[in-house]
């Protein structure tokens, strides 16, 4: 019998009836205000709830831009790297023999053995990429993820570093530094709409999706083989020498593009990079900087071609202090007093010109002023002027013996540039071209003053020639090669008396192609002098360089034939 | 009567049609949907694909320039006998009579 039968009144069904719709209207009530208090009232809330359950959100890390050298060579790359990760909450009891399985595939990657008392769990690091997609082809354990990271590699490993740099998570440093804003381009951003199955995971196109955009490739001006010439003959030099620390740059005068620049010690004792003293340490340049003096007077047309300076006496007064030649030299020329680098006549050549017409020189070939070139916290060296602090009635004939007054090698490598090429001092470069939509867009070499007249400068390199064929830069020759340059010896007080040699030279004298200064700092007593230390490294380098490319002995007219013309470096027996 | 019956017949064609286009139009959406997300899914296999391939690219450059690293071609090229003779035994060459100075090698 059911509870519709006959036998219940009319009136009673009729209030069952009611009681049955009120109870409905009242349940719809409560449903439509429980909706309203979703859909309308909470409404930021539920959505965002939803958004969060069926959109993911990734970072897309920007590919940080390769820098290579001149011929192409990859200097700086990147590596795409995988670190595994557990958490372990996620992991069921029945699955943990399939993390241990992962370990043992992961191999020398793996760093974890066991499980920690800690939620999270690296399992294995730096897993390269196809390795690491094999695996994760295959399915993960659950509780299991994967990081997948870029990371910085230097194919070259330390011999490019002191320019280059490194970046890391950490710091950033040279040339990574400088063109940090073109490498490192800008991450972008995708929302991710998920399926329960995660097989139709795709990019949400109406999300505010960010477009990564890569970093830019940079091709710098220096040649990886020169730069390892420089960096072994460097490292060479301070195990002979017993020196404290060497650099050298390697520079096209013609251009300011620098070939090499090389700095050792490259590490300091706590294995970070140390100082490229190529740009960023000075030192009192010594003799190299008589040329300064030298092209002034010649610039100024002060002295007559067979003026002879009597520098017998081996020393000369100024203002109380007293000036010494190394050996009593006699009457000496004009040129003679560069070729036997005579401290005597040098400063008589500096009373010639005023104490501003020396510095404005000095200034004008680039001493004392950032070379401005592309590298972090450059040096600019100190060179006082008349009325500065510390000015003394010495200061002149002390600077034009490149005392004084400090330097950095480039500075010094730029100023023998404006010898070689004529007379202009260029800005030196380390970005030969960037690449822009790519293609390769070339910087370009901008002159920053005309110091001396290309007449002034022929003669200075005439002279240089003659120092190291009859002068104090012997040991700086060539076979075969006309080679030009001046040597320097500084004596540096710091604590202990110690030496610093230099050489500065150009090759081929008559037309340079390149121009090369070295110092070294601290050699033992008997390697002081430039000649028995900077030159013979000077001397080395470019024969080995000449070695790789031959062209250079031709002069600048084989750079601008742009081609080879089948030169091989080799021996005729 | 006929008139009547004939009005609702045409009625009823048209709500037939109407209906018919409705329900071509729904599945005309459905198959656009589909090729959307088909289109979608291959342009994010692509993508993966072409990451992939950039990361395969990154990782060959390296390989081949830890290869060509100037210092280890010159061990490898000096255990093989082809190393640069002493510096002392090396000199530049001028060029010989009657030729155009472009040619310059170096001598022993």
């Amino acid at each position: 019998m059911s509870a519709w039968d006959n036998d219940i009144s009319p009136e009673r069904r009729s209030a069952r009836l009611t009681v049955l719709v009120v109870t409905a209207l009242i349940a719809f009530l409560i449903t439509l205000c429980r909706l309203a208090n979703i859909q309308i009232v909470h409404h930021g809330y539920y959505s965002e709830v939803a958004c969060g359950q069926h959109t993911t959100q990734i970072d897309v890390q920007a590919r940080r831009g390769r820098i290579l050298d001149r011929n192409g060579y990859l200097l700086a790359g990147n590596r795409t790297l995988v670190d595994f990760q557990v958490y372990w909450p996620n992991v069921p009891q029945d699955t943990r023999e399939q993390i241990d399985q992962l370990l043992i595939e992961l191999g020398e990657h793996a760093i974890a053995d066991s499980q920690s008392s800690y939620c999270n769990q690296i399992l294995a690091v730096e897993v390269p990429y196809q390795r690491a997609m094999e695996i994760m082809d295959s399915g993960l354990p659950p509780g299991v993820s994967a990081v997948i990271r870029q990371e910085r590699t230097y194919p070259m490993g330390d011999l490019a570093a002191g320019v280059v740099g490194r970046q890391t998570d950490e710091y950033t440093e040279g040339i990574e530094l400088s063109c940090n804003s073109q490498l490192q381009g800008m991450d972008g951003r995708l929302f991710i709409e998920r399926s329960a199955t995660g097989r139709y995971d795709l990019i949400d196109p109406d999300a505010d999706n960010t477009v990564v955009h890569d970093g830019t490739d940079v091709m710098l001006t220096l040649d990886s083989r020169f730069q390892c010439i420089v960096m072994e003959e460097l490292e060479d030099a301070v195990l002979k020498y017993g020196a404290q620390w060497a650099s050298a740059v390697l520079v096209d005068p013609h251009t300011g593009e620098i070939l090499a620049a090389g700095s050792v010690p490259v590490r300091a004792d706590n294995g970070a990079l140390a100082m490229n003293r190529c740009f960023q340490g000075f030192h009192e340049p010594g003799s190299t900087f008589k040329i300064i003096t030298y092209s002034a007077c010649i610039e100024e047309g002060l002295i007559a071609a067979d003026q002879m300076f009597n520098c017998s006496d081996g020393y000369i007064d100024v203002a109380g202090d007293s000036i010494t030649d190394a050996h009593r030299l006699g009457e000496l020329s004009f040129d003679e007093i560069i070729i036997n680098s005579s401290n005597v006549g040098t400063v008589m050549l500096a009373r010639i010109l005023t104490d501003s017409s020396l510095c404005g020189y000095a200034r004008d070939f680039g001493f004392g002023l950032r070379t401005m070139i592309e590298y972090p916290n450059e040096s600019r060296g100190i060179l006082p002027f008349p009325g500065d602090r510390g000015w003394s009635g010495v200061s002149a004939a002390q600077i034009s013996i490149g005392q004084e007054v400090t330097v950095t090698p480039l500075q010094l490598a730029m100023a023998y540039c404006v010898i070689a090429n004529g007379g202009t001092l260029y800005y030196p470069r380390l970005v030969e071209a960037r690449r822009v939509n790519g293609s390769w867009v070339d910087e370009r070499s901008i002159a920053r003053a005309h110091p001396i007249s290309p007449g002034t400068a022929a003669i200075v390199r005439r002279t240089l020639r003659a120092v190291v064929e009859e002068g104090t830069g012997t040991s700086a020759a060539v076979d075969g090669l006309a080679v030009g340059g001046k040597t320097g010896t500084a004596e540096r007080l710091s604590g202990t008396t110690d030496y610093l040699s230099a050489f500065v030279g150009m090759v081929p004298a008559e037309d340079p192609t390149l121009v090369l200064a070295v110092v070294i700092d601290g050699p033992e007593y008997q390697y002081r002098w430039g000649s028995a230390s900077a030159a013979p490294v000077f001397s080395r380098v470019v024969s080995r360089v000449m070695a790789v490319e031959p062209r250079l002995a031709r002069g600048p007219s084989s750079r601008s034939a742009g081609q080879d013309h089948g030169l091989v470096a080799g021996v005729i027996e | 009567m006929r008139t009547q019956e004939g009005m609702k017949g045409g009625m009823r064609n048209i709500l037939l049609v109407i209906l018919g286009g409705i329900l071509l139009l729904l599945v005309l959406e459905t198959g656009i949907y589909n090729w959307r997300l088909i289109l979608a899914m291959r342009q994010r296999n692509l993508s993966e694909m072409h990451l992939q391939l950039c990361w395969h690219r990154d990782e060959l450059l390296v390989e081949r320039a830890v290869l060509l690293n100037p210092k280890r071609l010159q061990s490898v090229g000096t255990s093989l006998g082809m190393g640069p003779v002493p510096l002392d035994r090396v000199a530049v060459l001028k060029p010989r009579e009657g030729e155009d100075g472009l040619n310059v090698c170096m001598g022993q």
